[in-house]
């Protein structure tokens, strides 16, 4: 016998597969944020522009199972976090020890802090102050900094990192505490 | 809500755990908000480094990625017909035209020298004719009565006709 489903969910569901229908427009409003979100978890730009292909690949492969459960760019960031996870595992590949090696250094990094410093003295404060974020964000365990970059770089809702990471809300609020809290100490440190 | 917000209040606001009190406090705690903006300042001036970073690198990444393909169509042979600069095709066409064009001129040549041969001989004839005529109309005895003015010559009357002859 087949199942009915309430209109107002159908409704969700026909609205998901509306929007992944045109596949190229998700492609093209969601993938610089995959992107950021890998090269800012590896720090190695070839290796987060690979798994951004590898999570588009799998999203349009699983693209007639998508539900609407959640919004489009959950899902998507859900992939990417599996993603990611999976080759963070990967005893071969060993991203993250890598790219530690090789990482992005920071004088680079600093290079994009936004302009809008009063003074030479803000300036230097201000590059302290991203030197200081930027190296305890990479010194969090990995679901640590998996959740801190989903909150404070992607904008995240806490339910909507819940469903990205697959754990559960109360989970993301512990991680993302004790991520705020080391960062926050390593800026203190620093002042 | 009188006293200030705890660190880890200030944390708990961060990651968007907020209840109206902490709100109301911090609306009117001068302190606190400006806490809270140290807070927030240092983890605002990394989303955009990650965000301006990230940009950069994709944009990177697509430069490297349209360098490559220009480098690969580069080693690509190719047929010279098909990809040959204009100027060699030019030349090409011209080196045809003129060869085309001498070929022409030499036909041309060649045909006005055998008019020029055939019409040679024929006028060789024509004066090898003409002298034959002439050769003939001035002979002292036509030619059909050669024979008997030989026998007359031989008999006597040679000298009397070679006589009147010279008259």
């Amino acid at each position: 016998m087949e199942r009915v489903l309430p209109p107002e969910m159908a409704a969700e569901i026909a609205d998901a597969r509306t929007t992944l229908a045109d596949f190229d427009a998700v492609v093209r409003l969601h993938r610089p944020g995959i992107f950021r979100f890998l090269v800012a978890s590896l720090r190695d730009p070839h290796a987060a522009e690979n798994m951004t292909q590898d999570c588009l690949l799998r999203a349009y492969q699983a693209r007639d199972g998508f539900r609407g459960a959640a919004s489009v760019k959950t899902w998507l960031m859900q992939i990417a976090v599996n993603v990611l996870r999976n080759e963070l595992r990967n005893a071969r590949l060993k991203f993250w020890r890598r790219t530690q090696r090789s990482s992005v250094d920071f004088t680079v990094a600093s290079s994009w802090l936004a302009d809008g410093q009063t003074s030479p003295e803000a300036a230097l404060v201000a590059r302290q102050q991203l030197k200081a974020v930027w190296e305890a964000a990479h010194s969090l365990p990995e679901r640590q900094r998996t959740v801190f970059l989903l909150r404070f770089v992607e904008d995240m809702e806490l339910l909507e990192i819940a469903a990205a990471t697959g754990m559960k809300e109360g989970t993301v609020k512990t991680h993302l505490f004790r991520a705020l809290q080391t960062v926050r100490a390593r800026v203190e440190e620093r002042l | 809500m009188k006293r200030h917000l705890t660190s880890e209040e200030f944390s708990q606001w961060m990651i968007g755990v907020r209840t109206p009190e902490h709100e109301e406090h911090l609306r009117s705690c001068a302190d606190c908000a400006a806490e809270l903006e140290n807070i927030q300042a240092p983890i605002a001036l990394f989303r955009g480094a990650v965000r301006e970073w990230s940009a950069e690198e994709r944009t990177n990444l697509v430069a490297e990625q349209i360098k490559r393909n220009a480098a690969d169509v580069a080693r690509v042979p190719h047929r010279a017909s098909h990809h040959s600069p204009l100027w060699v095709r030019f030349a090409t066409a011209g080196a045809a035209l003129a060869l085309a064009i001498a070929l022409g001129i030499g036909g041309s040549n060649w045909r006005q020298a055998g008019v020029a041969r055939v019409e040679q001989e024929r006028a060789q004839e024509d004066e090898a004719l003409l002298g034959n005529i002439q050769a003939q109309v001035m002979r002292p005895v036509p030619a059909t009565m050669q024979p008997v003015y030989n026998l007359m010559a031989q008999g006597g009357v040679q000298g009397s006709v070679k006589d009147e002859g010279a008259k």
